[in-house]
């Protein structure tokens, strides 16, 4: 973990989204984030509002570069939205515990945004040469939400899509897929990102079935490193930190109707 | 070129290198924060608050962000005493600064713990008399009960003792007085602001704790006002607290008369500003009224 100061190369809507956009950094020399870790960005360069930085997950990561994708949904990312190419930023990171490595096929389950970091996860099954034995299951509200299937096709990985409208792939959701998925014959390991009841949903799907879950959790966080105790989850041994302790958890181990609640 | 003025001081009887205080609850206990920042270029660093029993902390959410400012509910969460004088007080020492240990609780159980921590690893204790997420005898607020809790500690302990006032904007002088009659040896004036945020679409309080307490740049002002009017109060050292995030709330805090300046809310969002802040005190200490450059 370091606070880095380094150059904004991009930060542009992803074509056909509106209300997205690719964030490309400059790839600080020593930073080398594992797929489910997160970094803090500052939003503000100088001002106090907004004030704190805000988490987000990795989508990407190359030699000379880190791609973060983001929705514009409060004033944290509006401001974010705001800043320009060749800016200086700071990031924080890289914080928290990344997705635990298993062998056999890989179930990466995205709702929305949650496919930002599972994206990551992908290059580096890639990378293993792990590709052709994971298979990506995308929920979203409409088709503009499935502008991630290519890049994940593109790694190799196979795509299977839903929509709560039904504008794109089968109608319903990612829930859904799941389900379907599991019945096929075989035992994958499930890694999720998402809203809190698809995460719900997620381990209400795989509980009791001896397939192991990981889920990211996404909370309200203030220092993002451990110091303020603030982005508290409740899991079935108290609460624990999705900064230090997560965001990546096991599905068995969270609190989901509390966790649901606070959502 | 002139020499950097040495910044050092004895604050409270602790030998401090800068005022620069990290202050309770944004730290923990030096052993994250210290792969951050450097931590032997700060004066002190003040722990997350101990209890006699461990503390779950409130539900969540326990942050909420508003204009300037944050607002929490932790809820003094932390693992007991037992566990912080086995596990953490023991490599107080090792770390390159001193440490203050802060304590909440009722008489007996502050005295106790004040007697153990005596020898045992930190530099020197705060009470901490204020945390606007928990009630009844761990916040006491009259004067005269503030007295009666710092003598049953000072009793207890011969380590340095400071007591973290509230911020009662209208009795910050009594209260800075009853500390100074029980026999503390300074004080951290203040402590976050008790508040409330609601959420619009769900029409509730956005925090699990329902209510919380506000720090950050937004409480700077009340803050310099708080250590103005103690200062008035009494001779005791203070470190100034609240909204400091920058050079100029820095220097501001000397000028309202407090000895330190603690950083507490901006290691969350700027954990390096300590590096611009050392440097404005040290041209604050060598340049005389009217001759500071303004930061841009």
């Amino acid at each position: 973990m370091r606070d880095y100061d380094t150059l904004i190369l991009a930060n542009r809507r992803p074509a056909g989204v509106d209300d997205c956009r690719r964030l490309l950094l400059r790839r600080p020399a020593g930073f080398t984030p594992r797929p489910g870790q997160f970094i803090q960005i500052e939003v503000n360069r100088a001002g106090t509002d907004p004030l704190l930085r805000r988490p987000f997950s990795i989508a990407d990561l190359q030699p000379e570069t880190v791609t973060v994708i983001y929705r514009v949904q409060g004033r944290g990312t509006a401001r974010l939205a705001e800043r320009r190419r060749g800016e200086a930023i700071r990031f924080l990171g890289p914080l928290g515990k990344d997705y635990p490595a298993a062998d056999g096929p890989c179930l990466l389950v995205a709702g929305g945004m949650g496919a930002a970091g599972l994206l990551f996860l992908a290059r580096r099954l890639a990378e293993l040469g792990r590709a052709g034995s994971a298979t990506l299951l995308l929920g979203c509200r409409d088709r503009n939400g499935l502008f991630f299937r290519t890049a994940f096709q593109k790694l190799g990985v196979r795509t299977v899509c839903a929509t709560e409208d039904g504008s794109a792939g089968r109608a319903g959701l990612v829930t859904d897929l799941l389900r379907n998925e599991l019945n096929r014959d075989r035992k994958p390991v499930v890694y999720a990102c998402g809203p809190a009841a698809m995460l719900a949903g997620v381990h209400e799907a795989t509980r009791g079935t001896g397939i192991r879950a990981y889920v990211s959790l996404e909370t309200v966080m203030a220092c993002g490193s451990g110091l303020c105790r603030g982005c508290a989850v409740p899991t079935r041994a108290g609460y624990r930190m999705a900064c230090t302790d997560g965001p990546v958890f096991a599905a068995e181990e969270i609190d989901w109707k509390a966790y649901v609640e606070n959502a | 070129m002139s020499k950097t003025p040495d910044l050092a001081l004895r604050f409270a009887g602790i030998k401090l290198r800068n005022p620069l205080v990290l202050l309770s609850g944004t730290a923990g206990a030096g052993r994250e924060i210290k792969k951050l920042v450097e931590l032997g270029r700060f004066g002190a660093l003040c722990t997350k608050t101990v209890t006699f029993q461990p503390r779950p902390g409130n539900p969540p959410p326990r942050i909420a962000e508003t204009p300037s400012g944050l607002v929490n509910s932790i809820g003094l969460e932390n693992p007991g005493f037992a566990r912080f004088l086995e596990e953490t007080a023991p490599g107080l020492r090792s770390l390159p600064l001193p440490v203050i240990a802060s304590i909440a609780g009722n008489g007996p159980e502050l005295s106790r713990m004040a007697e153990a921590l005596t020898g045992a690893g930190p530099a020197g204790l705060e009470i901490n008399l204020s945390c606007p997420n928990v009630g009844g005898a761990f916040n006491p607020t009259a004067p005269t009960e503030i007295e009666r809790l710092l003598r049953e500690v000072r009793r207890a302990t011969g380590l340095p003792l400071l007591a973290k006032l509230p911020p009662d904007f209208y009795r910050i002088g009594d209260l800075a007085r009853a500390a100074e009659t029980a026999g503390c040896d300074g004080l951290t004036v203040a402590n976050t602001l008790p508040a409330m945020v609601f959420d619009l679409k769900l029409r509730k309080p956005r925090l699990g704790g329902i209510t919380g307490g506000l720090s950050g740049p937004a409480v700077l002002p009340v803050s310099l006002y708080l250590v103005h009017r103690a200062r008035q109060a009494v001779g005791l050292p203070i470190i100034g607290s609240g909204g400091v995030h920058d050079a100029d709330g820095a220097v501001s805090m000397l000028l309202a008369g407090a000895q330190a300046i603690g950083l507490g809310t901006v290691n969350f969002f700027r954990p390096l500003a300590y590096r611009e802040i050392l440097q404005a005190l040290a041209e604050f200490r060598t340049a005389g009224p009217g001759r500071r450059k303004p930061t841009p």
